[in-house]
């Protein structure tokens, strides 16, 4: 299965939401990170079918997906921000209604196994809004698994969720990531940084960077510093520079930059990380440049 | 899918509502109408006990004899008067032609109003009946819109899509399989029929109350004998009472359908009750003496109207062919309307 964004453009009479997006998508688990307003949601409803592009198109198999239908309905699975689920349904009656509107053959079984999946057993004959943040989550994505998509997408999955949460929501993913185009946009990047095949950096509207974590964790060696530093020190300078964070190690804290250059004499290299690659390349001060030409 | 539909629809404050708006409609229907007639009911009600039964030549001539007895007491009065101010008759005399004066007075528009029955008897012919139908008359002569039912379906139906956009749920509900056309249509249905039903329901509602206050034993007697329903021949009162709620209760479901446009358009429950309320009940006020052209265009203008307004050949011009036609094209254009812009992308 193949999925290509062929030269996506969306505008507004404003604005550029999306600008020449071109990907070619197999398999696995795609993170879509970005900032906010980095145009991932925009990205997310025009493969969804819920928004029209203003260039390009976007293919399966050789096939446009806008002129699909129903087919490419069939095999897609999209869990917005917010589903808006009904707060008086029970979560087993959430299930049925999605599984009629999707077509399922046996809807009682798959629901009921689903169900037992996210862990949610137990409380589906609880009523929505009686269920916590995470619970309602995973009803989110056990609805978008109902039809055993090929294509799933995920906006924003984890926003609101505690650490637990997230750890149990990575672990569905993973679980189900290995036969499935699976596509998380998000900004944390701890949610997608041990699951994600592949990170697609997207910044105003632009796909910056689209390789695997790792590559792109090791495009960052000799860009990540860290300086000790006196911590009252270290706050005065993160306040005025957005591409440092304060790193504590006992007693000690340290200063780590995300740089071309050393930002100071004293500093020396440490071991990059996936959140690194997005101080790198989301930093708003200016002081790395503007990378979105940067090529692995 | 209908399922969860309904159970959306009818949730516990929905179901309360309802309850409340029958309770409501049935406690007023249970109250006297205060309708303003030309005769005397009291009097009515007395010459129909000596007069109720199959409308004769005798009964006629009855009613003739009466009225050329009032009206030569009342035309005597002058002349009685001078006499007794003359002392040509006592004051016994006197009082004793007051008495019936008076009595003629109060008597005599009833008579008339007896006579323009008897004359609208005698232009329909076959066989007639006199009964006390003012209460019947007063019940189907009732025009206008019911305000009980348009606030509960206007605020109910509105909910039925504009929820699903303020919560964001259309967006899950588009990318299933059958997320687009079935879902909608699901909708649709859903709304037409339950417009249908409350409808139908006020009209059961306001029938019991009607029944509670008046009785039933003139519900089986022809509604031709009432004046102006002479074009529904062989019809009971109560099946033309029916017949009224069923009119009303089609033109409610296809309002239903019409407010599902509204709130596919705006997008908000709000604004669509408030242009639904407009639309619907608002045109329903502007009140015409005959059908015309804008009352297709308005489904409330509909709404006001009696079904004898446009089913009855003697004063309507909207022959029923005609009024299937309007409904049908309203189905149709409205219900497209609403899975087009339910299912269509954003720009």
């Amino acid at each position: 299965m193949e999925l290509v964004f062929d030269k996506i453009g969306k505008r507004y009479k404003n604005k550029t939401a999306l600008e020449d997006v071109s990907l070619d998508l197999n398999y696995g688990i795609y993170a879509l990170l970005g900032p906010n307003g980095a145009g991932k949601s925009t990205m997310m409803n025009i493969l969804a079918c819920l928004l029209k592009q203003t260039e390009g198109r976007i293919t399966l198999d050789g096939s446009d997906i806008s002129a699909m239908g129903k087919e490419y309905r069939n095999i897609l699975g999209y869990l917005p921000q917010d589903p808006g689920f009904y707060p008086n349904f029970r979560g087993y009656d959430i299930m049925m209604y999605f599984a009629r509107l999707k077509n399922i053959k046996d809807p009682k079984d798959k629901t009921q196994k689903l169900l037992e999946f996210v862990n949610l057993a137990d409380d589906s004959k609880r009523k929505y809004k009686e269920y916590s943040g995470g619970m309602k989550r995973r009803l989110g994505i056990a609805v978008s698994l109902l039809n055993d998509p090929k294509i799933l997408i995920l906006d924003e999955p984890t926003a609101g969720l505690d650490p637990k949460e997230r750890i149990r929501f990575r672990n569905i993913i993973s679980k189900i990531g290995s036969d499935k185009i699976i596509i998380i946009a998000t900004h944390i990047v701890s949610d997608i940084e041990t699951i994600a095949d592949r990170v697609i950096l997207l910044k105003d509207g632009k796909v910056i960077q689209n390789d695997s974590p790792s590559e792109l964790v090791d495009h960052m060696r000799g860009k990540v510093w860290l300086t000790e530093m006196e911590l009252t020190a270290a706050q005065d300078h993160v306040l005025e520079h957005t591409d440092s964070n304060i790193v504590k190690s006992g007693d000690k804290s340290y200063l780590k930059t995300v740089r071309d250059e050393k930002p100071f004499p004293d500093s020396y290299e440490c071991e990059p990380r996936l959140e690194d690659v997005y101080t790198y390349y989301f930093d708003e001060s200016g002081v790395n440049g503007d990378h979105a030409d940067d090529k692995i | 899918m209908i399922k969860y539909e309904i159970k959306k629809l009818l949730t516990l404050p929905h179901i309360l509502l309802i309850l409340l708006a029958l309770a409501v409609g049935f406690t007023l229907s249970c109250y006297p109408r205060n309708i303003d007639h030309s005769y005397s009911k009291i009097v009515y009600k007395d010459y129909m006990e000596q007069l109720s039964g199959e409308y004769t030549a005798d009964k006629k001539a009855f009613i003739q004899s009466e009225y050329e007895r009032m009206e030569k007491i009342i035309s005597e009065h002058d002349e009685m008067t001078e006499k007794y101010k003359n002392d040509i008759i006592t004051l016994e005399e006197y009082d004793e032609h007051n008495f019936s004066y008076n009595e003629a007075q109060a008597k005599i528009s009833t008579v008339e109003y007896l006579m323009e029955k008897c004359s609208y008897f005698d232009e329909i012919g076959g066989q007639c009946y006199f009964f006390y139908d003012t209460d019947w008359a007063d019940l189907l002569s009732e025009n206008g819109i019911d305000y009980i039912a348009a606030i509960l379906i206007i605020l109910m139906i509105a909910a039925v899509f504009s929820d699903e956009y303020s919560s964001g749920s259309r967006c899950m509900i588009l990318t299933a399989y059958k997320g687009k056309v079935s879902a909608s249509v699901c909708k649709l249905c859903i709304s037409f029929i339950f417009a249908f039903i409350i409808s139908a329901c006020m009209g059961a509602v306001r029938f019991g109350g009607f029944c509670l206050q008046c009785g039933t034993e003139y519900n089986n007697m022809n509604v031709r004998d009432l004046i102006g329903y002479s074009a529904f021949s062989g019809m009971s009162l109560f099946k033309y009472y029916v017949c009224g709620v069923i009119f009303h209760s089609v033109i409610w479901a296809v309002c239903a359908l019409f407010i599902c446009l509204v709130s596919n358009i705006v997008k908000n429950g709000i604004f669509t009750v408030f242009i639904s309320f407009v639309m619907i009940v608002c045109a329903a006020l502007l009140k015409a003496d005959r059908v015309t052209f804008f009352d297709l265009i308005f489904s409330g203008r509909l709404l006001a109207l009696n079904p004898v307004d446009i089913f009855g050949y003697d004063r309507g011009s909207l022959k029923f062919v005609l009024f299937i036609l309007v409904i049908a094209v309203k189905t149709a254009v409205y219900g497209f309307g609403c899975i087009y812009t339910w299912g269509r992308r954003r720009r």
